[in-house]
Formats: C-alpha cells, sequence, structure tokens
C-alpha cells in the first residue's frame, strides 16, 4: 500500500515538475544566464563605443563652435562618453565631457553631478571651475556659482596653460600651426577670466549683496579685462544700492566714456542725480536712457536667451580615449597569448 | 491579394530610396555593390569580362571586387532588360534589388509552411521577416541579402528533398548552393549550415540515420544527375577557389581587411582582426531595443520590433518540444557567435575551425538568427494557441495571461522615455488580437484575420523606417542618379598617369564616384592614406620602399624602353638600388629572373650593356605618345595590342603590374614576360616591325567564365519554369477549390 503511494506521489511530481519546467521560459532564462555570465562587459563598452565614433566627432565640432549636434546625435554622445566614464573613471577630463553633453542636454543635475566628480579629481584646473560655476548658475544657485567662478583666479599659472594649450601636453602634432593656435588659446583664456568675473557680479547682483559686487566689480577693472564699462555700470549699481551717489555719478561716468551707448548707465546716473537734487540732469540722463533703451531692448532679449558656453578641451580627450583602447588592446592580446 | 499586400506596404514604406532628381538613398557596402555591379553589367555587355582593372594601383586582378556582389548571379541581367524596357538606371537597381530581396522573403514564407505545417503561421512568419530591420540593409550592406536569399531557399529545397526525395529539389538544392558559392563570403552560409547541421544530429540522432540511408539511396538511383549537380556545384565555386589560392599566395593583398602591410592576407583574417568590427553590440544598443527609435541614425541599425517582445513573453508558457528546442538553439548559438570577442564562443570556434578564420562581419550571423527565431515565436504560438480554451477556467486565466503580458510591456515602456506612439498602440492592438484569438472570435481563415495581423506586425516597423528614412536623407548618392551606361563605360587608354595628388589627392575607397573612376581612365595608381591598398603584393613593396615623389615621377610614364638590365633573382630586389636608378634615371631596368635556368638571360643584359656602353644613352626612351615606333592598336582592360618599329632590340617595361596570369605574345609567338622595377611588367622587343600583344589570363579562364554565365541562366530558367508551374498548379487547384465550395 505504502509502495503504491509512494509511486503515484513520485509520478505526480514529476508529472508537475515536467509541466513547470519543460516551459520555453527554462530556455529564456538559461540563455540569459549564459549571456550574463559569458559576455566580457569590458569589451561591450569599446564595441558601443565603436559604434558612436561619430557622436564624438559631432561633440568636438560643436566645442569648437558649429552647431551640428542633432538631437539623437546628442543622446549617443552622452552614451559614448558615459563608457568613456565607465572605462576611465579616475579621469576628470572624461567626467568634465559627460557633463559637457549633459549641459548641451539641458540636464543640468546631472551635468552639475558629473563636473563635481571631475573637480573633485582635478581642482587645479580652471575650466572645470568655470563650467561648474555656469551650471549653478543655470540652476539658480548663486553662491555656489560665485565660489566655483573665484577659483578660476586662484587655479595654478602653469596648470592654466597646459589646459589652455599654450603649453602642449602632447608636442608634435603634425601640421598644426601652433602660433595662431596659441593666440586663438590667449584670447580664450582672456575671454573665461572676463567672462568668470561677469558671472561672480551676476551672482552677486542677483543675491543682491551689495558690498562684495562693489568689491568684485572694481577688482575686474584692475584685472585689466574686457568689458571695462559692464563692470563699471555694475559698480555703480552696487555704491548706488550702498546710497553712495557721487561714486555712482563717477563710475556711470567711466562706464560712459567706454560705452556712450548703455541705456542702463544712464539710467542709473539719473537715478544718483535724483538723489542729489540735481533734477535738471536726472531728467536729461532719463530721456538719454530711454531712447537709448528702445534699441538695445531686442539685442538684450536675444542675449539673455541664449545659454552661457562652456570652457572645452575636448581636442585632449581623443587622446586619452586612445590611450584607454591601447591598453585595452594590450589586455586583450596577453589574454589571447596566454 | 493578401498575400501581395504586406509586399506594396514595404514597397511603399521604402519608396523614397529611389529619386529620379537624386538618385539612390544608398550607403556603405551597397553604394559599392552598385558601382561595380554596374561596371560589370556594362562590361560584360561589351563583351568584356572584367578580369584586370588597369587603373588602380597600377593594375590589379578585379577578383575581389566581382565577389562583392556574386558576379555570376542571374537576377542581375534583370537590370539590362529593365533599362532596355525604359527604366532609368538606378530605378532598375531599386526594382532588381527589392524584388531579390522578397524574393528571399517568400522563400521563407514556403520554408514555414513546411515547418509549421499552418498557411497562416507561415504568412505570419513571413511579414514579421519582411517587416524586420533586414530589409534596411538593401541599401547598406547588400551582401547579407545576397547571402539570405539563396540561404532561404537552400533550406527551403533541403526540406522539401528530406521529406520527398524529388529530384528536382535537388537540383534547386544545388543551384542555391551555387549561388552561395559564388559571394564573396560564403563561409558565413557554411556556418550557419554547420550549426543548423550540428543541432539536427544533436537533437534528433535517429531520423539523421534514416535520412542519411535516404540519402545514399538517392545517390545510387539516380547517379548521373548527382554527377551533374555536382559538376555544376564544382564550376561555379572554382572561381571561389582561384580567387582564394590568388589570396593565400600572398601575391594579392587588401591591407584595410588585415593587419595590414605585406602579409595582408585578403581572406584568412586575425582573431583581433576578425573581432573588430561587425559584431553587433555596436548596432544593437539594449536602450534603443525599446526606446528612442526615432533617432536610429542610419541604416543597418538591428532593429527589433516590439510585437516580436510581445510574441516571446506569450510564448513564456508552451511547453518545449524537439523542434522549439532545435528553433532556439540554432538561432541563439548564431546570436553567441555574432557578440564576436566580447563573448567566448567566436573565440572558441577560431581556434578550431579553419573557415571561420575567414569570417569577419560578424553580424551577419544575426539576420540569420532572425527567421530561426522567428520560426521559434510561431512555434511557441501555435503551441499556445493550438487548442485554444477547454474548459471556463482555462478561457478566464488565458485572457488574464494576455491583459498581463500586454499590461507589463505597456508599464515597462512608459517610463522609458522617447518611446513611439506606434510601439503603445502596437500593445493595445495585439491584446485585442490575441484576446480575440483566445476567445475565437476572429475568423482565422477570413482575409479580415491577415489584415489585422498584417496591422499589428507592420504598425510600428513602419513608423521606425519612416524616421530612418529621415534621419537618412543625407545619404543620396549623386553618382547612381546617372551612372555611365555601357558605351561611358569603354576603358580610357593614356601613355601618361596623372601625378600623384592630381587626381583623388586622398581617394577614400569609401567614395563610391572615385572607385568607379578607377575603373575606366587612369589615376596616379597612389591609394591615400596607404592603409587601404588593395591591390597587388609587390606594388605594396614598392610604394612603401620608394619615395612616393620619386615613385611617382616614374610610374606617370607607362612605357620605357632601357637598353641595359639587371637581372636579380626571384624576390630579391635590392628597393635602394632601384631607387638610386630611378632617381638618377639610369638607362637600366631590374628584371626578376623567372627562375632558375628560366631566364631573362643573364649575359645578355650584361653583353648588351658593356659591348654598347659608350653608345649607349644615359636615360631609357620615354613613350609619351605615339610615334613611328609605338603605335597602340587596340586596349582593354585584360589586354593591349602595340605595333613596334625599334631601330635595335630594347627592354620594354610597360608600368602596369606584374602577374604571373599575363601573357605576352610577338607576332602572334608566345614569348617570355618579366616582372620589371619591382613591380611591372617587362619583355624584350626586337628590332623591326613587330606586333606585340598582351593578354591577361588564358583564354580558357574567359570560355569558363561565360560558360559558367550560361550554367547560371540555365538553372535560373529551369527555376522560372518549375516557378511557373507551380503558380498554374496553385491557380488551378484554387479554381477548382472555389467551384467546389460553389456546387456545395
Amino acid at each position: 500500500m505504502n509502495k503504491r503511494i509512494n509511486k503515484n506521489f513520485f509520478t505526480r511530481v514529476q508529472k508537475i515538475l515536467y509541466t513547470g519546467l519543460g516551459r520555453c521560459y527554462v530556455l529564456y532564462l538559461l540563455a540569459a544566464l549564459i549571456l550574463v555570465n559569458g559576455v566580457d562587459h569590458r569589451k561591450v563598452i569599446f564595441k558601443t563605443l565603436d559604434a558612436f565614433r561619430r557622436a564624438e566627432m559631432d561633440v568636438i565640432h560643436q566645442a569648437r563652435g558649429k552647431d551640428v549636434m542633432q538631437g539623437f546625435v546628442l543622446r549617443d554622445a552622452i552614451r559614448y562618453y558615459r563608457n568613456i566614464v565607465a572605462l576611465i573613471p579616475e579621469v576628470s577630463l572624461a567626467h568634465s565631457l559627460l557633463g559637457f553633453c549633459y549641459y548641451q542636454a539641458r540636464e543640468y543635475e546631472k551635468a552639475i553631478t558629473h563636473y563635481t566628480k571631475a573637480v573633485e579629481l582635478d581642482g587645479e584646473y580652471l575650466g572645470l571651475h568655470y563650467n561648474l560655476g555656469v551650471l549653478y548658475f543655470q540652476t539658480g544657485d548663486y553662491a555656489k556659482a560665485i565660489g566655483q567662478f573665484q577659483k578660476v583666479f586662484e587655479a595654478p599659472v602653469a596648470k592654466t596653460l597646459i589646459y589652455a594649450g599654450l603649453i602642449s601636453p602632447f608636442p608634435g602634432t603634425p601640421g598644426h600651426d601652433e602660433e595662431s593656435f596659441r593666440a586663438s588659446r590667449l584670447k580664450m583664456l582672456k575671454d573665461t577670466y572676463t567672462s568668470a568675473s561677469r558671472f561672480i557680479v551676476r551672482g552677486y547682483q542677483q543675491l543682491q549683496m551689495y558690498e562684495p559686487l562693489l568689491k568684485e566689480s572694481l577688482k575686474a577693472i584692475r584685472r585689466d579685462l574686457d568689458d571695462k564699462d559692464y563692470f563699471f555700470y555694475h559698480a555703480a549699481l552696487a555704491a548706488f544700492h550702498l546710497k553712495d551717489y557721487p561714486k555712482t555719478v563717477q563710475y556711470c561716468s567711466y562706464a560712459l566714456e567706454v560705452n556712450p551707448e548703455n541705456s542702463r548707465v544712464y539710467d542709473y546716473l539719473g537715478k544718483a542725480f535724483e538723489k542729489q537734487g540735481l533734477k535738471a540732469l536726472a531728467r536729461d540722463a532719463f530721456a538719454r536712457a530711454q531712447a537709448l533703451e528702445k534699441r538695445q531692448s531686442a539685442q538684450a532679449a536675444a542675449e539673455t536667451e541664449k545659454p552661457p558656453g562652456l570652457f572645452v578641451y575636448v581636442i585632449d580627450a581623443k587622446e586619452y580615449f586612445r590611450q584607454a583602447a591601447i591598453a585595452n588592446a594590450q589586455t586583450d592580446k596577453k589574454e589571447s597569448a596566454e | 491579394m493578401i498575400f501581395t499586400l504586406p509586399f506594396i506596404i514595404w514597397g511603399y514604406a521604402f519608396r523614397s530610396f529611389y529619386s529620379a532628381a537624386k538618385g539612390l538613398l544608398i550607403m556603405a557596402d551597397a553604394r559599392l555593390a552598385f558601382t561595380f555591379l554596374n561596371h560589370y553589367l556594362n562590361q560584360v555587355l561589351r563583351g568584356v569580362y572584367p578580369f584586370w582593372n588597369p587603373f588602380n594601383a597600377w593594375g590589379r586582378p578585379d577578383d575581389h571586387v566581382v565577389r562583392n556582389f556574386a558576379e555570376l548571379n542571374p537576377a542581375w541581367y534583370l537590370i539590362p532588360f529593365l533599362k532596355q524596357c525604359g527604366l532609368p538606371t538606378s530605378l532598375a537597381f531599386f526594382v532588381c534589388w527589392v524584388g531579390f530581396f522578397f524574393l528571399g522573403v517568400i522563400g521563407f514564407y514556403f520554408c514555414a509552411r513546411l515547418v509549421l505545417k499552418d498557411k497562416l503561421y507561415a504568412y505570419a512568419a513571413m511579414i514579421l521577416l519582411l517587416f524586420s530591420g533586414l530589409g534596411t540593409n538593401l541599401f547598406n550592406d547588400i551582401l547579407v541579402i545576397l547571402i539570405f536569399v539563396p540561404g532561404v531557399w537552400f533550406f527551403y529545397f533541403l526540406l522539401v528533398f528530406t521529406r520527398t526525395f524529388r529530384p528536382q529539389a535537388f537540383v534547386g538544392l544545388t543551384f542555391t548552393a551555387m549561388l552561395l558559392a559564388i559571394t564573396y563570403i560564403p563561409f558565413i552560409f557554411a556556418t550557419v549550415f554547420l550549426t543548423f547541421a550540428a543541432s539536427f544530429v544533436f537533437l534528433c540522432s535517429a531520423q539523421t540515420a534514416c535520412l542519411a540511408r535516404r540519402f545514399s539511396g538517392f545517390f545510387r538511383a539516380r547517379k548521373w544527375l548527382v554527377v551533374i549537380c555536382c559538376l555544376s556545384l564544382v564550376f561555379a565555386a572554382l572561381p571561389g577557389y582561384f580567387y582564394s589560392q590568388a589570396a593565400r599566395s600572398g601575391d594579392y593583398i587588401a591591407t584595410w581587411r588585415d593587419s595590414g602591410g605585406l602579409n595582408a592576407d585578403i581572406i584568412e583574417l586575425s582573431l583581433e582582426n576578425a573581432q573588430r568590427g561587425g559584431a553587433i553590440i555596436g548596432s544593437l544598443s539594449l536602450r534603443r531595443l525599446f526606446s528612442e527609435l526615432d533617432t536610429i541614425p542610419h541604416l543597418g541599425f538591428i532593429y527589433v520590433p516590439i510585437f516580436w517582445f510581445l510574441l516571446a513573453t506569450l510564448g513564456l508558457i508552451a511547453p518545449i518540444r524537439k523542434r522549439t528546442l532545435f528553433l532556439f538553439s540554432v538561432s541563439f548559438f548564431l546570436f553567441c557567435l555574432s557578440l564576436s570577442g566580447v563573448f567566448p564562443l567566436h573565440g572558441f570556434l577560431f581556434r578550431f575551425l579553419p573557415f571561420i578564420r575567414s569570417n569577419r562581419n560578424l553580424h551577419f550571423f544575426i539576420w540569420f538568427a532572425m527567421p530561426f527565431f522567428i520560426l521559434f515565436l510561431l512555434t511557441q504560438l501555435q503551441a499556445v494557441f493550438a487548442q485554444g480554451p477547454r474548459r471556463i477556467w482555462q478561457t478566464t486565466a488565458g485572457s488574464v495571461f494576455i491583459l498581463a503580458v500586454h499590461g507589463g510591456w505597456y508599464l515597462f515602456l512608459i517610463p522609458r522615455g522617447h518611446v513611439l506612439v506606434s510601439s503603445f498602440v502596437t500593445i493595445g492592438l495585439s491584446c485585442l488580437f490575441f484576446l480575440l484569438l483566445w476567445h475565437n472570435r476572429l475568423p482565422q481563415r477570413h482575409a479580415v484575420f491577415r489584415l489585422a495581423l498584417l496591422a499589428v506586425v507592420a504598425l510600428q516597423p513602419l513608423a521606425v523606417y519612416r524616421t530612418v528614412v529621415y534621419n537618412s536623407r543625407k545619404g543620396y548618392d549623386a553618382l547612381t542618379r546617372n551612372p555611365p551606361g555601357k558605351e561611358a563605360s569603354v576603358p580610357e587608354f593614356s601613355f601618361q598617369r596623372p601625378d600623384k595628388g592630381a587626381v583623388n589627392p586622398q581617394n577614400s575607397p569609401g567614395a563610391a564616384s572615385d572607385i568607379f573612376h578607377r575603373e575606366t581612365s587612369d589615376t596616379s595608381g597612389f591609394l591615400a592614406p596607404q592603409q587601404y591598398y588593395h591591390g597587388l603584393q609587390a606594388g605594396y613593396a614598392l610604394a612603401e620602399a620608394v619615395p612616393a615623389e620619386l615613385l611617382s615621377s616614374y610610374v606617370r610614364h607607362k612605357f620605357l624602353l632601357y637598353d641595359e638590365i639587371s637581372v636579380v633573382a626571384p624576390g630579391q630586389i635590392n628597393y635602394d638600388k632601384l631607387a638610386a636608378a630611378l632617381r638618377a634615371n639610369r638607362n637600366l631596368a631590374y628584371v626578376e629572373a623567372l627562375g632558375p635556368g628560366k631566364g631573362p638571360d643573364l649575359k645578355e643584359g650584361r653583353q648588351l650593356g658593356e659591348k654598347n656602353k659608350d653608345k649607349l644613352p644615359l636615360h631609357p626612351q620615354i613613350i609619351d605618345k605615339e610615334n613611328p615606333a609605338f603605335q597602340v592598336l587596340d586596349f582593354d582592360v585584360n589586354h593591349l595590342r602595340f605595333r613596334t618599329d625599334l631601330p635595335a632590340r630594347k627592354f620594354l617595361v610597360y608600368n602596369d603590374s606584374y602577374h604571373k596570369d599575363w601573357q605576352a605574345f610577338i607576332d602572334g609567338k608566345r614569348v617570355p614576360l618579366y616582372r620589371a622595377n619591382a613591380a611591372f611588367k617587362g619583355m624584350w622587343v626586337p628590332a623591326g616591325k613587330h606586333e606585340i600583344f598582351m593578354r591577361f589570363r588564358p583564354l580558357w579562364r574567359y570560355a569558363f567564365m561565360y560558360g559558367l554565365i550560361g550554367l547560371f541562366i540555365f538553372y535560373a530558367g529551369w527555376a522560372l519554369i518549375c516557378a511557373g508551374k507551380y503558380c498554374l498548379r496553385a491557380l488551378l487547384r484554387s479554381q477548382e477549390d472555389q467551384e467546389k465550395e460553389a456546387r456545395e
């Protein structure tokens, strides 16, 4: 009797097992298991990189100022640099390039994450601080933005020169016009300093911190950067809010010496005259400001809509990637030899 | 009508690939195939079989080029026929290629009918294949289609033959095998077939023994048929054999194919190079399987329609049968092979199977895995839906399962972002379709069922095709708009080549126009960058050893007459001495002996030099234009005929690559031809009036190739007659059925 019960039990278990396990999902599970264990993930990254090479070139063109990035290329570029980051996570450049792509895609939070990582890995490069500052500024975190822009001026000069391309870390590139390259890099460096100062000034303005605003504006003027009228204007603005009206008039007049067409300067000049009781002079200044404002409003609107550019040094990324690829190929050769 | 409707829809979706104003929207290898095929057809219609290309790399055999598009495929003769009917060349190509692809899809329908034993499921299999990514290869990588179409028909005839052992099936099997043998990469199909055979033997060992017995019985009963078919196959494989022999001898190299340099074997690859390109990982981004399908940047991108995932999920509960296991194992094996270096399977086979070493485009395997996987999906579905619900709880459980599967996919897609609307619509339609099917509310034999199925299958792929066409809209090739015809394909003869840099200074082999240019008129012969060199080894070695400027000024002149020669042992040319002689423009040619005791006569050269040393000119005589002493009578890609009237015996160097298959005749009498100045042709020309003829390859090779063309046309004619008979029988049968139904 017991034997019979046992036999029936085992037959039933066997049947249940067959019905349960003899189904196609077992094949899929088996296939998934084989693939998960068999696939070399590092090589997958390299294959994917191969497929998105075009995106890499497009990023370089974009960084050089050519507007070539269509939406789908940008997403490919993000994938490309995500793989680069997976391959060489310890290289700050890789993170910064991925951050650059995210910035282009207007995904500012992700861009900040990668630029922060890049800064952690290499805190001495002004470009990274500048870009992180721009990103904080875009997201409205002005205090952090100002902190990053100030670090732009604290970066070591020698390293800045290397990064800016004035001293090439990979010399001897054939067919390279060194003179014009250096000139363009020098201009880029000066533009970056000017832009960083502008951001600092604008940041303090947004935070309505007029004392540091005045200090930074005057510092920028002393540094002999471009856009002096901009900094004089902000010095005047700060002085006005600090109720130092004679200084306001003084800074406004300096600003108008550089650019006599600045409507906003006339506006503050008028306000300062008004506060000092010089009504006729104030009226003249307001009238002039109004006339100029009409002309300049369209241009100003266009300027505010355009997101600011980033400091880029993508060309060197290719070299890093080449080194990573060589390292990978050597590993492969060793493996195949073994 | 229902059968042809998917083809009409597909044709409509791809109509933008032909534009009368812009030409064909074509890229990569398909572009090269277009150019080469046009050139080949023009030459064959002129009565010239293009064995040699005198313009590229200072002359090279054109064997590799013609292999790229399976030159003997009789389907290509439809192109001149359509042109005769008044179609523009590019439209004729479009119609021919699309028609060829449709032929493969129809072949798959017949295969599916045999495997699934159900016309409806076969129809589903056909439209699943038609609306996959395979068709886009026509305009990107036509090699896939060149192998795929005969491959599918090969399997059809194999299935028919193993069931019926009818001689027609055996002839069909032979014809498709011949078509596969003439492709550039028959190894791809060989691998697929071996996978198929090994899986069959492993899973169905009892049937294998039985089949083997029946095979031997058939061979004994129809000896002559078997012999004729085998001979046909051997003949078809011979051009490929000659090509591989030439490649293995090291004479013929392609530096881009292997690691570069002098040892760049055109056929066999190193593991590193075999795995370098072509794996599917690059073109199969996991993210793009479901979302961002509107961003597929170019053709040839591997795309898996959402309906396939739905089918696979619905089939999860299907029981495993031997047939399911067989189809799954073949498709999974081929998929793993297509992963190349990222999965150890290819590396393992590379070590043990010699022919695997010739497979470079490993992503081709995914296209062969696809039909097996489609059959697997439909076998699963058949198992799930075959019997339908028998009890009430089964009806409810089935409905819940269908809803859960579709709902699951819907929920999976929602958070992914950038998902095509058509993907969601497909999920909805598919849910409705399978619910109705499960509840037996869809009349399976009615046309409405097939239309509903077509809508579910084709909806998402059509949306994807639309975006692919849009994203690749810049790819129209101007050359395809008005490619040269037969008259414009007559090769032009000139005494001088352009200087290096004057023509195609940076000619990239990817530019179809450049390649065509190199097929019909002179170029400098230099390829820059040199890593794309594809030609004879001696030319490559010379270009590597001698400074380009010096070489350019030398090879600019095609004919030079020398008074003195220096004979060197075979393969022992001293490039430094040669370069010095070229720099000084010395009246001395360096000539390689053909072998021990085979000349040229060593003494002859020296005596001539020493005896008349003072009287001899310092420089060789350059022939830059016709003159009474040298007149070109006839020139074509494979031969050159000229008349000489020299005052004294001279050594003529013709700066066109030397190849052992070149023959020279003076007044109809064969004379030896030597390798001169490292890479070129040289021969002694006696004083007085003579007619000299140089020809590439012996006459029997021409006769053989024309014979093969005839053989393929014969088989194609036979296949057309059989297809006609089949269609007639099917028509009569359907009429009879209709009459029967009407009577009933």
